[in-house]
């Protein structure tokens, strides 16, 4: 099928690792900070505010890189006829192969998918746990992204 | 002084090994030449050190009789309630063990350099030969059992590699691998042995305390036949090495093996590892009369047998190896009947003479371009006379005529065996508490509720236990006579084939081919040498243990009593001279009608005579050519039996499961077997599953 | 915490080594040989030794204090067996690389999955509960499968890991249901949990207790390949590569068993156990014979030297499955504890260097891209290479039990053990010497192909390697040495041993060490306090 495969070259992996190091160290800033508040009111608010700015923060980072990093069809593109834009086509039989890329995509989403399911339970404590939690994680979390270092590398992410 | 005389036994084991490492790295790079002087020089220099050790030693035993040096290498292991130290023990009896094999196995090594200089694995030969020596150094001077075990795997590893050493006949690999596999059955009887000894006596197996240890009764193997049961088993390792009745098929095919290791590995040195073992646990096998008889017995039938197999061989080798087979059954019968001494005495000499045999042996192969077949010889005297004439010394030596050695310890053999009988008396006594506890143990069980036995029921039981015992141990008096009987009918068949071989190969007319009979020559000075030496020693060597004069002559008894001081506790029995010389008269008439018909058959080339008897009694000249089928009969029983079960679990196991299940599964698809093809195609893991969830069906019906 | 990490040293090191490699790998030109990360793996195993070697040496007892919460630990027993499968991955990082090559598949990931297999080894072994348990075993049998698997245009590599994944999956299924009522029965993952619950009999328990105990052992017999478990074993052990098979049969091993250990005598022993009448000595003993016996037996007729190695490796998961049975005298796995325990790790030692010497030796006629270890095609070997041939020859001697090769002695110390365990292992100790006898006949096998065998017309080319060569004269010379005095790794092997149940076995230890004319170690009262339940 016919992509735009004018974003597709090298440098956007250097903006993929800025995107997922500005993700992944921002919630691990937001976080680091708010565990070093205090408990008074004053300062807890102030913590849920900061919390809420970083959020934000964060989100229009997503909006705004997607706005730069998307692959997008050309208007004149026949995609545009297409029932999606991206995708497979809903038709032929039903038994297809699918390509293994899809498999890829779908082990990556579970691996992050459990990362963030690990990363609840322990914001959940992480006052209790103190600087250890902070160094667990943080070990857990760079580990996860060196596989990612890893994937990006091997063009596993590369959607040919 | 002694330290330091202790010092040099490490030393001598050592340095074969060095020069088999030597050898066996670099040799390949190295000249002939140094090949050659590494390996025999070390063996060389190690027989110089054993010398100086046995001379040190015989003013060490002039000063206290009980004399001997000890060495303790390193602690080796201590696990549990075992251990074992790495220790070398120089006794009387490991000094003269320690002369001999480095004696002969200089010897050989020099002997060697000429035979094998054509040879292009003659390097990877001196490093197995020096590895021998290394190995069987090790088993004749540990200081236990362990040790003793070590160098016996050694010595086997080293043969096994050295009767296989023209692998690329495919029949030699697999002597090779015969002799390995037998000696493994002996080897388990040994290992059981000792582990049985490890958990009896104390976690010890040295020699020292094992003999302290038998000396005393007052410990939990005070029964006579765990004692049996555990010589019984020993017995079978050294029926394994020693190759004896039903374990000695490995050694005739041992000739595979280049002829000088026949001679230093397969008659001098290895094969008697068996006997030395007994004799070195004297101490323990005189406890038990019972497993003393087997061994003497099955000696005696060896003996007999081998021998008679001998009369009808035509391959050189072949006879030497039954001869061999034959002469380590008579040494059985000695240790057998007691007489330790003279069985270590027969070693002696049968390693001089044997060895001296077999390099002869080696000399006509030499000489005839590896002809092997006596009937293709003959008349070889005009061409080596310095073969001939050693030859024919140890010839008469090993047919036992005086005053060549043999003789005297063939006949110091026979006259004890009739002469000795077990100590009842002192082997009561030293069951004593055993046989206590056995009535005590009877008595218990006897009664039914458990109340007390009286002393009185006690008493009475173990009266009758001890009558029972001394009542077995004197109906086994009169095969001794039996053994006498085969024994002397065994010197009546070697002194017989041997003469016939030395007729066959050096008198007559020559039957082979004329090319080879103008390229015979004498043996060089290497081989020459070694002949005249061992030949020389195969007369004098005799003379240590005369036996006149009522034993005032006898320097080896006089040399070996310290270590055999507890065998004759128990072992007692005097000869008068009468009787003595009478035996003496009788073995060299024995000796003398063998030689006669020998000479008479086949003095001038196998004779008319021969022949016919040879046709007139068939179905037996058949039998024997055929080594009695023994070979075949094992093949029947044990080896088809097992390649079945193996067959038959291949075929089940490999080829109905794996092969067609997965192998031939698509084949068998394609080929129109469909629907089971199919179903076997994609199942085979499947198959595989379904062993999982039957295994864990197992493990339910094992735990809920 | 600081004391926590310092503990998982040897795993931080592997993890490490691992994921260095995964990551720089893809950063470099792709026309670069890979071979290097096959010493730089043996310098990080080595490195992982040498910490494992400092915590032992230590010898500080709260070392055997479980760290994490109870999930890990660092006894002597861990430490034992994270060294063994360290020294493993570190033969097995020197053989590969020559080897992988030749074969074309020389990826910067075979050598990150080596580390990855390492780290998931010494979690097992170190783990003190089900879950971390789990964790390193999936860690070591994911990397493992692919690393069976990893030769990809070979169907029988491919086939070997497929077979091998699917067979584990149950497997693992099997552990995790297991656990699962583990967990419910006892209300805690960790083994002093478990123990604790399984203390006292509770009634109505029975039932689940033993369906656990059937699955988990299940999953174990599967993983050291215990008969009728063990189907996998001789086409995974052939269609892998060479050092990835000697690399399973030494390294997943040493694991398996040193888990097995832990569960069997630090979980799953208490009174609850012996009111089931569970016999489970009775059962691995029978397991642990039929085991060798079919594993022998079956090796017999192998024509392929590789698949008598994986019937070999069936034979010895018997013998060492015997092993462990010793560790209990009789009947039940109550409080009367019979952990002198030497057994076990110290065979473990010899059979691991021993497989890892004869399959490095076998790896050297991959040359090109094949793998003929066959009966014709190993003639001449020894002729040839004669290094190759000598280690070869001393490995499987070392396998069949010949001294003075390490692996006599481990068979003497196991059997040692089997008949002090108590009369009613006579028999098996019988069979096992029998076994051990039939089965010298095909080891010997094949030392005749290798040197006795007429050479065919083809000249043969080997595998000469630098690397490779340190590899093979590494294992062969521990295998010697350590044969020739092989009093100190007893006395480690016995240390490791007792430290399954410190509270039980201490005092048969001193006694053991006196009696071998040692000093038993200083202990402090609190230390053995510490393994208890707080």
């Amino acid at each position: 099928m016919a992509y735009d495969r004018k974003h597709t070259d090298k440098s956007q992996d250097l903006r993929k690792i800025t995107a997922g190091l500005t993700l992944l160290g921002g919630s691990w800033a937001s976080t680091a900070w708010a565990q070093t508040a205090q408990d008074t009111p004053a300062q807890a608010w102030l913590a849920a505010l900061g919390f809420s700015l970083v959020s934000l923060v964060i989100a229009g980072t997503l909006l705004v890189a997607a706005r730069f990093l998307r692959v997008r069809a050309r208007q004149d593109s026949p995609l545009k006829t297409r029932p999606y834009e991206c995708g497979e086509e809903p038709l032929g039989e039903t038994r297809i192969q699918f390509h293994p890329r899809y498999y890829v995509v779908a082990l990556f989403f579970v691996l992050f998918d459990v990362e963030a399911a690990f990363l609840f339970p322990w914001a959940v404590v992480v006052k209790r746990m103190g600087g250890a939690g902070l160094v667990m994680v943080g070990s857990f979390l760079g580990i996860l992204l060196l596989g990612w270092l890893y994937a990006l590398r091997k063009e596993a992410l590369r959607w040919q | 002084m002694d330290t330091q005389v202790s010092v040099l036994l490490p030393i001598i084991v050592l340095l074969p090994l060095l020069g088999g490492l030597w050898n066996g790295l670099f040799g390949s790079r190295t000249s002939r030449q140094t090949v050659y002087v590494v390996g025999s020089l070390t063996v060389l220099t190690s027989f110089v050190l054993s010398a100086m050790v046995f001379w040190h030693l015989r003013l060490a035993v002039n000063v206290n009789p009980d004399a001997a040096f000890r060495y303790e290498l390193y602690h080796w292991i201590a696990a549990g309630s075992y251990s074992f130290d790495m220790a070398f023990l120089a006794d009387p009896l490991s000094a003269i063990m320690l002369l001999v094999v480095t004696g002969v196995g200089f010897l050989v090594h020099l002997y060697s350099t000429a035979y094998m200089n054509d040879d292009p694995g003659y390097a990877r030969y001196f490093a197995y030969l020096n590895l021998f020596v290394f190995s069987m150094l090790t088993l004749v001077l540990g200081k236990n059992l362990a040790m003793l075990f070590i160098g016996w795997e050694g010595v086997g590893a080293c043969s096994y590699l050295l009767i296989g050493f023209w692998f690329k006949d495919m029949d030699k690999a697999e002597a090779g691998q015969k002799a390995f596999v037998v000696n493994r059955i002996g080897d388990i009887g040994f290992v059981v042995a000792i582990f049985l000894l490890l958990a009896f006596a104390n976690g010890s197996v040295d020699y020292d305390s094992l003999r302290a240890h038998f000396s005393d009764s007052r410990h939990v193997l005070d029964d006579p036949n765990t004692i049996t049961a555990i010589c019984l088993l020993l017995f079978v390792g050294a029926c394994g090495k020693s190759a004896q009745i039903p374990l000695y098929v490995w050694l005739p095919d041992a000739m595979a093996g280049p002829t000088p290791v026949s001679a230093l590995i397969h008659a001098a040195t290895m094969v008697t590892a068996g006997v030395y073992m007994i004799a070195r646990l004297n101490f323990l096998f005189v406890l038990s009369p019972h497993a003393m008889t087997v061994v003497m017995i099955v000696g005696a039938i060896t003996a007999v047998m081998a021998a008679s197999i001998g009369l009808v061989q035509n391959d050189i080798k072949k006879v030497l190896a039954y001869s061999t087979v034959s002469q380590l059954g008579y040494m059985f019968i000695a240790v057998g009947a007691g007489a330790f001494a003279a069985g270590v005495f027969h070693l002696f000499t049968h390693a001089f003479f044997k060895a001296c045999l077999f390099l002869g042996a080696g000399a006509v192969i030499h000489g005839l371009h590896h002809e092997q077949d006596i009937r293709k010889m003959g008349g070889l005297h005009a061409k080596m006379p310095v073969v001939r004439w050693t030859f024919l010394l140890s010839c008469i030596a090993i047919a036992g005529l005086p005053p060549l050695a043999g003789f005297f310890s063939k006949d110091a053999i026979l006259a004890e065996t009739v002469a000795l009988k077990p100590d009842v008396e002192r082997l009561e006594k030293y069951y004593e508490h055993g046989f206590e506890r056995r009535a005590q143990y009877l008595a218990f069980a006897e009664k039914k509720d458990g109340e007390a036995p009286d002393e009185k029921a006690i008493a009475a039981k173990t009266k009758e236990i001890k009558e029972k015992y001394v009542a077995s141990v004197e109906k086994l008096a009169p095969l001794r006579k039996v053994a006498f009987g085969l024994g002397l009918l065994a010197a009546l068949m070697t002194a017989f084939y041997m003469f016939r071989l030395y007729f066959m190969t050096f008198h007559g007319q020559y039957r082979g081919d004329h090319h080879t009979w103008d390229h015979a020559h004498d043996a060089p000075w290497q081989m020459g040498l070694p002949l005249m030496i061992l030949a020389g020693l195969a007369v004098v060597s005799g003379w240590l243990g005369m036996p006149f004069g009522g034993g005032k002559f006898n320097l080896w008894d006089k040399w070996l009593e310290p270590v055999l001081a507890r065998s004759h506790d128990l072992v007692e029995g005097h000869l008068t001279p009468a009787v003595e010389y009478g035996l003496m008269g009788l073995s060299v008439l024995v000796a003398a009608t063998g030689v006669g018909l020998a000479w008479s058959w086949y003095g001038k080339g196998p004779s008319t005579q021969a022949a016919g008897l040879a046709t007139s009694l068939k179905p037996v000249h058949n039998a024997l050519l055929g080594k009695y089928y023994i070979d075949e009969l094992y093949d029947t029983i044990v080896i088809r039996p097992l390649r079945a079960v193996s067959q038959f679990l291949f075929h089940l196991v490999d080829r109905a499961l794996i092969d067609l299940l997965a192998v031939r599964g698509p084949g068998y698809a394609l080929l129109g077997v469909s629907q089971l093809g199919s179903l076997l195609q994609d199942g085979n893991v499947q198959v595989y599953l379904l062993g999982m969830v039957a295994g864990l069906a197992m493990l339910a019906w094992y735990l809920i | 915490m600081l004391h926590d990490i310092a503990l998982l040293s040897p795993m931080i090191i592997l993890l490490f080594g691992a994921l260095f490699t995964l990551v720089v790998d893809p950063f470099l030109p792709t026309a670069t040989p890979r071979r290097f990360w096959g010493p730089f793996g043996a310098l990080i195993s080595g490195a992982a030794v040498l910490a494992t070697a400092a915590l032992w040496v230590s010898g500080n007892h709260e070392m055997q204090t479980p760290a994490f919460a109870a999930h890990l630990s660092a006894s002597r027993l861990s430490l034992f067996f994270t060294a063994l499968t360290a020294v493993c991955a570190l033969l097995t990082h020197l053989s590969s690389p020559a080897f992988m090559d030749e074969q074309d598949h020389g990826f910067g990931e075979f050598y990150a999955l080596l580390h990855f297999a390492a780290f998931g080894m010494a979690v097992m072994v170190a783990a003190e509960s089900l879950i971390t348990l789990f964790i390193g075993l999936e860690i070591m049998s994911l990397s493992v499968y692919v690393l069976a698997a990893f030769k990809r245009t070979s169907l029988a590599s491919v086939e070997a890991g497929l077979k091998y994944f699917i067979m584990g999956s149950v497997a693992s299924a099997m552990l995790l249901y297991g656990m699962a009522f583990l967990y419910g029965i006892a209300g805690g993952t960790t083994y002093v949990e478990i123990q604790r619950a399984l203390v006292v009999p509770k009634p109505g328990l029975d039932l689940w207790l033993g369906l656990a105990v059937v699955l988990t052992m299940g999953a174990f017999l599967f993983k050291v390949a215990a008969v009728p478990f063990h189907m996998w074993a001789p086409d995974a052990y052939e269609g892998a590569p060479t050092p990835v098979a000697g690399f399973m049969s030494a390294g997943v091993k040493a694991a398996a068993f040193g888990a097995l250990l832990k569960v069997l005598y630090a979980a799953l022993a208490g009174g609850a156990i012996d009111s089931l009448h569970l016999s489970m000595p009775k059962m691995l003993a029978t397991f642990a014979v039929v085991t060798m016996t079919v594993g022998n037996i079956a090796a017999l007729r192998q024509t392929n030297a590789k698949r008598i190695l994986g019937f070999s490796a069936i034979a010895h998961a018997g013998y060492l499955l015997l092993g462990c049975v010793a560790w209990v005298p009789d009947g039940g796995l109550g409080d009367h504890y019979h952990v002198a325990g030497a057994a076990v790790p110290f065979y473990l030692v010899g059979y691991a260097l021993a497989s890892l010497a004869v399959f490095a030796a076998l790896s050297v006629v991959g040359k090109g891209g094949q793998e003929l270890t066959g009966q014709a095609q190993l003639a001449g070997l020894g002729r040839r290479y004669p290094l190759a041939g000598a280690v070869l020859t001393l490995g499987l001697l070392s396998l069949a039990g010949v001294p003075p090769t390490l692996g006599f002695f481990g068979k003497l110390e196991l059997l040692h053990e089997v008949l002090r365990a108590g009369d009613q292992y006579v028999p098996h100790a019988v069979l096992l010497v029998l076994n051990s006898v039939v089965a010298a006949y095909y080891y010997l096998r094949i030392t005749v192909w290798v040197y006795m065998k007429p050479e065919g017309k083809v000249e043969r080319e080997y595998i000469r390697d630098r690397s490779l060569t340190w590899s093979m004269s590494l294992a062969a010379l521990a295998i010697l040495c350590v044969g020739i005095l092989p009093s100190r790794l007893m006395r480690m092997a016995a240390f490791a041993g007792g430290a399954v149940r410190p509270q039980v076995a201490r005092a048969h230890l001193d006694h053991q060490l006196e009696v071998a004319g040692l000093k038993p170690p200083v202990v402090k009262a609190a230390a053995t306090e510490a393994v208890l339940p707080r």
